[in-house]
C-alpha cells in the first residue's frame, strides 16, 4: 500500500476527532499542535506532488492549516476531519498554482516552453521526465484527481468530497486524465511484441 | 466522450506507473518549521489593528467595558504601588497613567518572565472522562493584547510572592473593578441562556446594538470585551486568589467558545457551550461572587 494511503477512520477514531476538535476550538495550544502533528504530513505531501516546489509547497502547507484552524469552529464533521483538511488543502493549492502559473506566463518569453503535445526525444528521451511534463500538462483539476488517485492513493469518494464533487464525476476526470496522457507518451509506448 | 465503468478505464500501465510514482516526489517533512511560520503568522494576526467589531464598539457596552477597564487598571495600580515602599507617594491620578507606569516600570526592571501556567482544569473534558494529562492547554491570547496586560503580567511576575489580600484596603478598587466584571458575565452568561439560536434577546447590561462583526453572533462581540477584562484579572492580583483564579478561569473557557460563535449559530452549538456553563457551575460560582447589589445596581443603572 502507498505510503499515506487513506484508511476509513473508525468510530472510536471519530469520537477522538471531535474531542481535539473541541479543544482546539476552545483555544487549546497544544491540541492545536497534535491536530497539525496529525495531519500535516498528508497535506504537505500533496501539496508537493501538485506544486513541484519545496517553496509553494510550504506555502500552501502553512495556508491550509492556517485556513483551518480559523474555520474549524464550522465544521460540521459531515466529513472525517482529513478528508475536510484535504478539501482546504486543494482549493488553497490550486488557487495558489493558478496564480502562480499567471505570473510566471506573463514573464516567461512566449517561445521559451517545451510543446508537451510533441514531445522532443532528441531533447530527453526519459519517460519520467516526459510523463512528468505531461502530467504538468494536464489541467488543474485532471491533475489534482490523477495526482490524489493514481500517485498519492487517495479513494474517489475522498477526491470527490475534496473537490466538492461526486465520486462518479472523480472517476470521469481521472479518466481523461489518463486518456489525455496516454496520447502525450504515445510516441514511448513500446510497440506490441505481437 | 461517454464515461466508461471501471471495467473499461483500465489503470496505466506498469512503466507508466512506476514514472507517475517519481513525479514530484516530497521531501521529508519541515513540520517543525512549517509550524513555526504558522505560529509567527496567526500571532502577528492576532496583534493586527482593531478589527470593526473594535473599531465600532457599541455605545453601551463600550461605556461599561471602559469603566470596568479604568476601575480594575486603578485597582491594580493602587494595589501594586500602596504595598510597595518607595512608591508610596506616587500613586497615579489615573488609568491611563496607570498602565504607562506599569509598562515603564516593566521595561525597566524586566522581571523573570513568569512562568507557563499550570495545566487548568477544563469543564469540556471533566464530563467526557479524557485524560486531562493528554493536552496541557494554556492560554492563547487570541484577542488584541492591551499595553495594560502585558505590562500587568510583567509586574505581577516581580510581585508573586505577595498574595493578594481581599482583606486589604488597598485592594478595594480592584475588588470592586472585579465584582463588576462578574456582574456583566453574569448578564451576558443568562442572556446567552435566553438566547434562542436564531436570534437573541437582551439582558440587562448587554450591548445596546444587537450587531457583532459580519457572521458572528450579537453575543460574540459582548464575550469578547469581557475575555480581555478576564485575562487581565487574570494577571492582577486579583488572580492570585485561588478560587477566583479557577473562576475567572473557567469564565475564560466559557467566554472564548461564546467569542468564537458565528452568528448563524446551531442549536448543537449554543447546547455544547451550555453544557460547559453547567458542567462548570459557572452561574452559581458567578453569583456566589458577586456580592449582592453589584448585578442588581446594573440594572438599576439601565443598562
Amino acid at each position: 500500500m502507498p505510503p499515506g494511503t487513506p484508511s476509513s477512520v473508525p468510530h472510536a477514531g471519530r469520537d477522538a476527532e471531535r474531542v481535539l476538535v473541541r479543544r482546539v476550538v476552545g483555544g487549546d495550544r497544544a491540541a492545536e499542535r497534535a491536530l497539525y502533528d496529525a495531519h500535516v504530513e498528508r497535506v504537505y505531501r500533496l501539496a508537493y506532488r501538485l506544486a513541484g516546489e519545496d517553496d509553494l509547497a510550504r506555502d500552501i502547507t502553512q495556508d491550509t492549516f492556517i485556513r483551518a484552524f480559523a474555520r474549524l469552529p464550522d465544521f460540521r464533521h459531515d466529513a472525517s476531519l482529513a478528508t475536510w483538511l484535504h478539501r482546504v488543502a486543494l482549493s488553497v493549492a490550486l488557487n495558489t498554482l493558478d496564480k502562480v502559473q499567471r505570473v510566471r506566463r506573463h514573464e516567461a518569453p512566449l517561445d521559451a516552453g517545451l510543446d508537451a503535445a510533441a514531445p522532443d526525444r532528441r531533447a530527453d528521451p526519459d519517460l519520467t521526465t516526459q510523463l512528468a511534463a505531461a502530467i504538468d500538462a494536464l489541467p488543474p483539476r485532471y491533475r489534482a484527481v490523477f495526482v490524489m488517485h493514481d500517485v498519492e492513493g487517495y479513494t474517489h469518494d475522498e477526491i470527490g468530497t475534496a473537490l466538492g464533487v461526486r465520486a462518479g464525476t472523480s472517476k470521469a476526470q481521472l479518466f481523461h486524465a489518463r486518456a489525455n496522457l496516454r496520447q502525450r507518451l504515445a510516441a514511448f509506448r513500446r510497440p506490441d511484441p505481437t | 466522450m461517454s464515461f466508461p465503468d471501471d471495467r473499461h478505464d483500465a489503470p496505466l500501465e506498469p512503466a507508466l506507473q512506476a514514472a507517475a510514482r517519481a513525479y514530484h516526489v516530497p521531501p521529508p517533512v519541515p513540520a517543525d518549521a512549517m509550524w513555526r511560520a504558522i505560529e509567527a503568522r496567526r500571532g502577528a494576526e492576532s496583534v493586527a489593528p482593531p478589527t470593526r467589531e473594535w473599531a465600532r464598539p457599541t455605545p453601551r457596552g463600550a461605556a461599561l467595558a471602559a469603566a470596568a477597564a479604568v476601575l480594575l487598571a486603578v485597582g491594580v495600580g493602587l494595589g501594586r504601588y500602596s504595598t510597595h515602599p518607595s512608591t508610596r507617594a506616587d500613586v497615579p491620578a489615573s488609568g491611563r497613567t496607570v498602565a504607562a507606569t506599569l509598562a515603564t516600570n516593566g521595561g525597566t526592571t524586566s522581571p523573570p518572565a513568569r512562568p507557563e501556567s499550570p495545566p487548568r482544569p477544563d469543564a469540556l473534558s471533566a464530563a467526557e472522562g479524557e485524560n486531562r494529562a493528554t493536552y496541557a492547554p494554556t492560554r492563547r491570547p487570541d484577542v488584541a493584547p492591551s499595553l495594560a496586560l502585558g505590562a500587568a503580567r510583567r509586574a505581577r511576575a516581580a510581585d508573586v510572592s505577595r498574595p493578594f489580600s481581599p482583606s486589604d484596603a488597598a485592594s478595594a478598587p480592584l475588588r470592586a473593578a472585579t465584582d463588576e466584571h462578574l456582574a456583566h458575565a453574569e448578564a451576558l452568561l443568562t442572556a446567552f441562556g435566553a438566547d434562542d439560536s436564531a436570534a437573541g434577546t437582551l439582558a440587562a447590561g448587554g450591548p445596546a446594538e444587537r450587531g457583532g462583526p459580519a457572521g458572528t453572533a450579537p453575543d460574540s462581540a459582548w464575550a469578547r470585551d469581557l475575555l480581555g477584562t478576564t485575562r487581565l484579572l487574570l494577571d492582577s492580583p486579583a488572580g492570585r486568589d485561588p478560587a477566583r483564579r479557577a473562576l475567572l478561569e473557567t469564565l475564560e473557557l466559557v467566554l472564548v467558545q461564546i467569542a468564537r460563535l458565528p452568528r448563524a449559530d446551531t442549536p448543537d452549538e449554543r447546547a455544547f457551550i451550555e453544557r460547559a456553563i453547567r458542567r462548570g457551575d459557572l452561574m452559581a460560582r458567578l453569583r456566589s461572587a458577586v456580592p449582592s447589589g453589584s448585578a442588581s445596581g446594573l440594572v438599576a443603572r439601565g443598562t
